[in-house]
């Protein structure tokens, strides 16, 4: 029997495949070499472990099951976020209905401009009455993330919700005199104080 | 004999080629992956360590749905402790024992209580041969075509069966059955050798 003995020849003999000569052969062989008989342990082990009837396929329906958990758990909840989230109230830095700014602006046929601004975080807002409330067109500037908009008018009733495109832009049509402007990014809850057309 | 369920691709998961390049990422890249919300290394861990669990459910005597149970409870655990397990190296204990606490958990509400053999806690000696299974359902996926297939029809089955039908379904001569079982398990044993 050659020094050399591969491993398809230690199978064979684990299987007890071999004929008899080669049979006796590995295992005088494996008796001599404590490199050879550890190998021997060791593919025997393996059989053994294929044996225990434990690679048990597992179902599709299972295995996709488990894959969408990562989609489900992936966006936190919104009360998550509520709760981890930076609160703040954000500072108005502009308004077109100002006493002082410029008529052009003041007078404007699109409506009431609103700007805030909150560390690296801008809204702006154009804000038209209409016949039963007003409508909020808005953007969101230097926030990551996804963002949800709500409308509220006391600090548990959202009157509308809405949520940022990937351009932070979003859209309100709002009954009512006016509300708060909530907007909720993956890391801050943004409160923009009275929201009103006029 | 359960040859052609085993078979069936459109009942049983075959593994998606990762196209990912997470199939040779070890346990600890995967788990940092999907802490940064990498959804294919999430799908590469469910198909690393799936069949483990589901073996873990099937070795607690559970039925098809209760093993399901488990399945999506030990995932789920996964998914929500994903950033503490930081420690790819002992991420196989920590699913063998969270999938064994939910197969006996499972197996209690469902009043078919465990038997006495089947603890909560594993010793040992039966962590480790969970672990022997893991390393080689692993090999067996490195080993990849008809050796892949090959391995994964006669053993996963509760009874080895018989050479005919192997070669209707590998579409494999009888003859050319047990040298190929031989080879592939010697590439097999290549694989799960220590590396020195």
């Amino acid at each position: 029997m050659s020094s050399e003995i591969s491993n398809e020849q230690l199978v064979a003999y684990c299987l007890g495949e071999l004929n008899a000569a080669d049979q006796a052969a590995v295992s005088a062989f494996s008796e001599s070499s404590p490199a050879a008989g550890a190998r021997i342990d060791r593919i025997r082990q393996m059989i053994g472990t294929l044996r225990t009837g434990l690679f048990a396929p597992v179902p599709a329906a299972t295995r996709a099951r488990a894959i969408n958990l990562w989609e489900a758990h992936q966006v936190p909840s919104l009360i998550e976020r509520l709760q981890t989230a930076v609160q703040t109230t954000m500072t108005l830095m502009f308004d077109s209905l100002r006493p002082g700014t410029l008529a052009g602006f003041r007078g404007s046929a699109d409506g009431r401009h609103l700007s805030y601004q909150f560390d690296d975080i801008e809204v702006d807002l154009l804000v038209d009455a209409t016949a039963d409330g007003m409508e909020i067109q808005g953007q969101i500037l230097g926030a990551n993330g996804s963002h949800a908009i709500a409308c509220e008018v006391d600090s548990s009733t959202p009157v509308a919700q809405s949520s940022a495109n990937e351009s932070g832009a979003f859209h309100l049509k709002v009954a009512g005199p006016g509300c708060d402007v909530v907007i909720m990014t993956d890391s801050h809850v943004l409160r923009l104080g009275q929201v009103c057309p006029a | 004999m359960e040859l052609n369920s085993v078979t069936d691709g459109s009942h049983f998961a075959k593994p998606d080629s990762d196209s990912s390049g997470d199939a040779e990422s070890t346990d600890a890249i995967l788990v940092a992956r999907c802490a940064n919300g990498n959804a294919a290394a999430w799908k590469s861990l469910v198909d690393r360590f799936g069949p483990l669990v589901y073996s873990i459910g099937l070795r607690s005597g559970l039925g098809p749905d209760l093993r399901d149970d488990v399945f999506q409870a030990t995932f789920l655990a996964l998914h929500k402790n994903i950033k503490s397990l930081r420690d790819g190296q002992a991420l196989a204990k920590w699913i063998i024992t969270t999938a064994s606490r939910e197969s006996w958990r499972v197996a209690k509400a469902a009043s078919s209580s465990p038997s006495e053999a089947e603890p909560a806690i594993l010793d040992v000696q039966t962590q480790e041969k969970l672990e022997e299974v893991q390393r080689v359902t692993r090999a067996i996926s490195k080993l990849g075509g008809k050796c892949e297939e090959l391995l994964r029809l006669l053993f996963t089955s509760r009874t080895e069966p018989d050479y005919e039908s192997v070669s209707v379904l590998l579409d494999m001569p009888i003859g050319s059955i047990g040298p190929t079982r031989s080879r592939c398990l010697a590439k097999l044993a290549e694989l799960l050798e220590p590396s020195e």
